[in-house]
C-alpha cells in the first residue's frame, strides 16, 4: 500500500521541486542572457564587428547615389564615387568624386582625419574646410557609411532591445552607446542599434556636442558584397526636420589601389581615378 | 498633470493630452514616412560623369545704372562654357576648356564677343607612391587660400579676359591658364615643385576676338618653385619663390589651420617687386617701384544653422592711399575705369588696404535656393562694394539674380566706378 503520507509528503516536495524549477526557469529565462549577455557582449568588439560589415578591410571604391526628399517630395539626386583606405591611424581617409548633377561633375572633397579639403576644377581651388562645414554638404552622409566608428568612440552597451529596423520589422538589437574619444570623431556621441546575431548595424541616432539630434540612419538593403553581406542602403533622416530625408544607395563595391599619395591636398587637382 | 489643473481646466487639459499623443504618434510616423521612400536609380554610365565633359550655356539679361553723367543702359550676355578630360590612361589625362562669350554693351573697343582658350595641358604622374608628376601646356594654376586677393598667387596677372560680375569665386572660373612646364614629387619634407613659363608674347592691350592671348599670360620667362608641407591634419604651409626676368625675385608664404570643429584661420603673403599695374595711374617709373609686402588673412566660420562667413583683411604694400588715388583720379579719370577692371581682373587690389566679408548660405527658403554674398570696402577711402546672388537649383539649371552695388566718395575707388549698380538675371543650362 502505498504510503498516502509519504505520498502526500513526496507530493508536496515534488510541487515544491516543481514550484522551484519554474522559478529556476522564470530566473534562467529572464536574467541569464542578461547576465551572460553582460558577460559575453564586449561593446568595443562588437563596434569593430559592426565596422567590418559595412566597411571592406582593404582600400575600394564604391558608387553612392543620394536621393533626397522633401516632406515625401523627390527634390535632388547627387552621385558620388567614394575611394576609401584605412591609413596607419586605423581610420578611414577618403576622396568623393562628385559624378551628379552636371554642376558638381569633377568636385572633389578629401577626408582624411580632420584634414578636410574641397576641390572645385572650375575655379582651381582647393580650399580647407572645417567639420563642421562638411556637415553642411552632402558629402557628410559618406560619412554614416566610410567610417571606422570604434576607433573614434568608445561604446557602451546601453540596453538589449527589440526595435523597429529600415523595413519596418521588429529586430532584437544591442544597443550602443558611443561617445567621442579623439578630436577627429565627426559626432558628439551616437547611438547604434545593432542585430544581437550578426552586430549587422540596423540603425543609428548621431548626436552634436551639445546633444541635439543631427540625424538618424536605417541601414538596410543587405547584400553579399566583396564576401560580405553588407547594408547597401542607407536611410537618412534630417534631426531637426525630420520631413528632409536622404537615402544613400551604394553599388559598384570593388577592391581599388588606392596609394597614400592620393589623400594629399596637392593630388587633389591631378585626381583623374575613374 | 496637476490635478487642479486638470480639474478646473479639463478641456485644456484632454488637448494637451491629445496633442501629446499626437506629436508622439508624429514621431513614429515621421520614420515611418521616411522607410516608405525608395532611392532613386543610379545614374547611368553616360550620365554620371565618367566621360569628364562638362558643356553648360548661359544666358543673361541685365540692367546697369550709370553714375553721374553716364547714362543707364541695359545688358545682355550669351556665354558656352566647355571643360574636357579625357584620361589616356590610370596616370595620365589631356585636359581641355574654353569659353565662348557675347556681351552687350561690348567690354573693350567695338568688339562684342570674347574666346577665352583657358587651358589645353598634358598631365602624367608615376603609378605608384611618390606621388612624381609632369604637366605641359596651358595650365590654370592657381595658388593661396584667400578669397579676394592673393599674393602668392603668381600667374594670375592678366589672366582674367572678360569680368561678368564681382564675385571672386565667379571670376576665377573665366580665368586663363599660363603656358608652361610644371613637375613635382612628394619628398621626406613635403611636396616640391617647378614651374617654368616661357615668354610666348609682348604684353597686350586686352581685346576681344579670337586672340588666345599668350601676351597677356606670358609677357615674361617665370621660373617658380614651391615646397608645401603638412604639419599636422589640421594645419599645412606652403613656401615658394618666383622669378620674373627682367623684374626680380618674389618670395611667398600661405598657410591655413584649422581651429576647432568650425574655422579656418589662412594666411597668404609675399614680398615682391613693384608692380607695373599702378604706373599708368600715378606715372611712376616701374624700375624705381620700391618692395613692397603683400598680405591678406582670414577666418572662415561655418556655423550650424547653414550659414558659412568669411572674414578677410588685405594688404597690399604697392596699392594707393587715399591722397594718392585722389590724386590719381583727379589727372586720370579717364584711365581709372580700364585699370580699376584690370585690378579687379588681377585678383589684385588698387587700395593701400581693404577688408571683404563673403557669405553664403545654402537652403534659404526653399532647399535649391542659395543666397551668396559679399562687401569690400577700401579701407584708405572708405568706398564699399555690395554683391548679392540668389541662385535656384533645378534639375538640370540654374537660374540666378544678381545685384551689384557701389558706393563712396566721387574721387574713390568705387565710388568713381561709372556704374554704381548693376543687376542681373542668368540662366545656366548644363548639357
Amino acid at each position: 500500500m502505498p504510503d498516502l503520507t509519504g505520498s502526500m509528503s513526496s507530493k508536496s516536495n515534488s510541487r515544491g521541486t516543481r514550484r522551484s524549477a519554474l522559478w529556476l526557469a522564470v530566473c534562467v529565462t529572464f536574467f541569464l542572457p542578461a547576465v551572460s549577455g553582460a558577460a559575453t557582449v564586449e561593446p568595443q568588439r562588437l563596434l569593430e564587428q559592426s565596422d567590418a560589415i559595412r566597411n571592406p578591410d582593404r582600400p575600394f571604391r564604391v558608387h553612392l547615389t543620394l536621393t533626397e526628399y522633401e516632406k515625401g517630395a523627390q527634390t535632388a539626386t547627387t552621385a558620388l564615387v567614394s575611394y576609401a583606405r584605412i591609413t596607419d591611424s586605423g581610420q578611414f581617409a577618403s576622396i568623393v568624386r562628385f559624378t551628379s548633377p552636371e554642376r558638381d561633375v569633377g568636385k572633389l572633397m578629401l577626408k582624411n582625419g580632420s584634414d578636410l579639403w574641397f576641390y572645385d576644377p572650375s575655379t582651381k581651388a582647393t580650399v580647407r574646410i572645417s567639420p563642421q562645414q562638411r556637415l553642411l554638404g552632402q558629402a557628410a552622409n559618406g560619412d554614416v557609411v566610410t567610417v571606422n566608428f570604434s576607433r573614434d568612440y568608445k561604446a557602451e552597451l546601453s540596453a538589449s532591445e527589440s526595435i523597429k529596423d529600415g523595413d519596418r520589422q521588429a529586430r532584437s538589437a544591442h544597443k550602443l552607446r558611443l561617445t567621442a574619444s579623439n578630436s577627429d570623431a565627426t559626432y558628439g556621441s551616437i547611438e547604434l542599434w545593432l542585430d544581437v546575431n550578426t552586430a549587422g548595424p540596423i540603425k543609428a541616432r548621431f548626436f552634436a556636442d551639445s546633444g541635439r539630434l543631427l540625424k538618424t540612419a536605417y541601414y538596410r538593403r543587405y547584400q553579399r558584397e566583396l564576401g560580405v553581406d553588407r547594408p547597401t542602403e542607407t536611410v537618412i533622416i534630417d534631426g531637426v526636420e525630420p520631413g528632409s530625408v536622404t537615402i544613400v544607395r551604394m553599388s559598384e563595391f570593388g577592391y581599388r589601389n588606392a596609394p597614400p599619395s592620393w589623400f594629399q591636398r596637392d593630388y587633389l587637382t591631378r585626381f583623374s581615378a575613374e | 498633470m496637476d490635478y487642479f489643473f486638470q480639474a478646473k481646466f479639463p478641456s485644456v487639459a484632454l488637448a494637451s493630452t491629445l496633442m501629446a499623443l499626437v506629436v508622439a504618434v508624429d514621431a513614429r510616423a515621421d520614420d515611418d514616412d521616411a522607410l516608405a521612400l525608395q532611392s532613386a536609380d543610379a545614374p547611368t554610365a553616360s550620365s554620371r560623369g565618367d566621360g569628364r565633359l562638362k558643356l553648360s550655356l548661359e544666358a543673361a539679361l541685365g540692367r546697369l545704372v550709370g553714375a553721374q553723367a553716364i547714362q543707364s543702359r541695359d545688358a545682355k550676355r550669351l556665354a558656352v562654357d566647355l571643360r574636357y578630360k579625357y584620361s589616356v590612361s590610370e596616370n595620365m589625362f589631356i585636359a581641355l576648356s574654353n569659353r565662348f562669350d557675347y556681351v552687350d554693351p561690348q567690354a573693350i573697343s567695338d568688339i562684342y564677343f570674347t574666346n577665352s582658350f583657358r587651358e589645353a595641358y598634358f598631365s602624367w604622374q608615376a603609378p605608384q607612391a611618390g606621388g612624381s608628376f609632369i604637366e605641359v601646356g596651358r595650365i590654370n594654376l592657381r595658388r593661396g587660400p584667400a578669397y579676394g586677393f592673393n599674393p602668392t598667387d603668381y600667374f594670375s596677372l592678366g589672366a582674367t579676359p572678360l569680368l561678368t560680375n564681382a564675385d571672386p569665386l565667379a571670376i576665377r572660373q573665366n580665368r586663363l591658364g599660363t603656358g608652361m612646364l610644371r613637375a613635382g614629387a612628394s619628398t621626406s619634407v613635403g611636396e616640391i615643385s617647378f614651374a617654368f613659363a616661357p615668354k610666348l608674347g609682348t604684353t597686350e592691350i586686352p581685346h576681344g576676338g579670337w586672340s588666345p592671348r599668350f601676351g597677356q599670360t606670358n609677357p615674361n620667362a617665370r621660373t617658380m618653385l614651391a615646397l608645401e608641407r603638412k604639419f599636422s591634419d589640421s594645419a599645412s604651409a606652403q613656401l615658394s619663390g618666383l622669378h620674373t626676368r627682367g623684374a626680380g625675385t618674389t618670395i611667398g608664404a600661405s598657410a591655413s589651420v584649422l581651429v576647432g570643429s568650425a574655422a579656418v584661420v589662412y594666411l597668404d603673403a609675399s614680398n615682391s617687386p613693384g608692380r607695373p599695374l599702378f604706373n599708368s595711374v600715378l606715372g611712376q617709373d616701374v624700375r624705381n617701384t620700391p618692395r613692397a609686402n603683400r598680405l591678406a588673412t582670414g577666418l572662415t566660420y561655418s556655423f550650424s544653422s547653414g550659414w558659412t562667413l568669411t572674414g578677410e583683411f588685405d594688404y597690399n604694400g604697392n596699392g594707393l592711399k587715399k591722397s594718392e588715388l585722389q590724386s590719381a583720379l583727379s589727372q586720370y579719370m579717364a584711365g581709372y575705369v580700364g585699370t580699376a577692371q584690370m585690378v579687379q581682373a588681377n585678383q589684385d587690389s588698387l587700395g593701400r588696404s581693404g577688408w571683404l566679408v563673403y557669405g553664403t548660405k545654402k537652403s534659404v527658403i526653399w532647399k535649391e535656393l542659395d543666397l551668396t554674398g559679399f562687401v569690400r570696402l577700401n579701407a584708405e577711402d572708405r568706398s564699399k562694394l555690395s554683391w548679392v546672388e540668389l541662385r535656384y537649383h533645378l534639375p538640370r539649371a540654374d537660374l540666378s539674380m544678381q545685384a551689384q552695388f557701389a558706393s563712396g566718395a566721387l574721387l574713390s575707388e568705387y565710388g568713381a566706378m561709372p556704374y554704381k549698380n548693376l543687376y542681373q538675371i542668368i540662366l545656366t543650362y548644363y548639357l
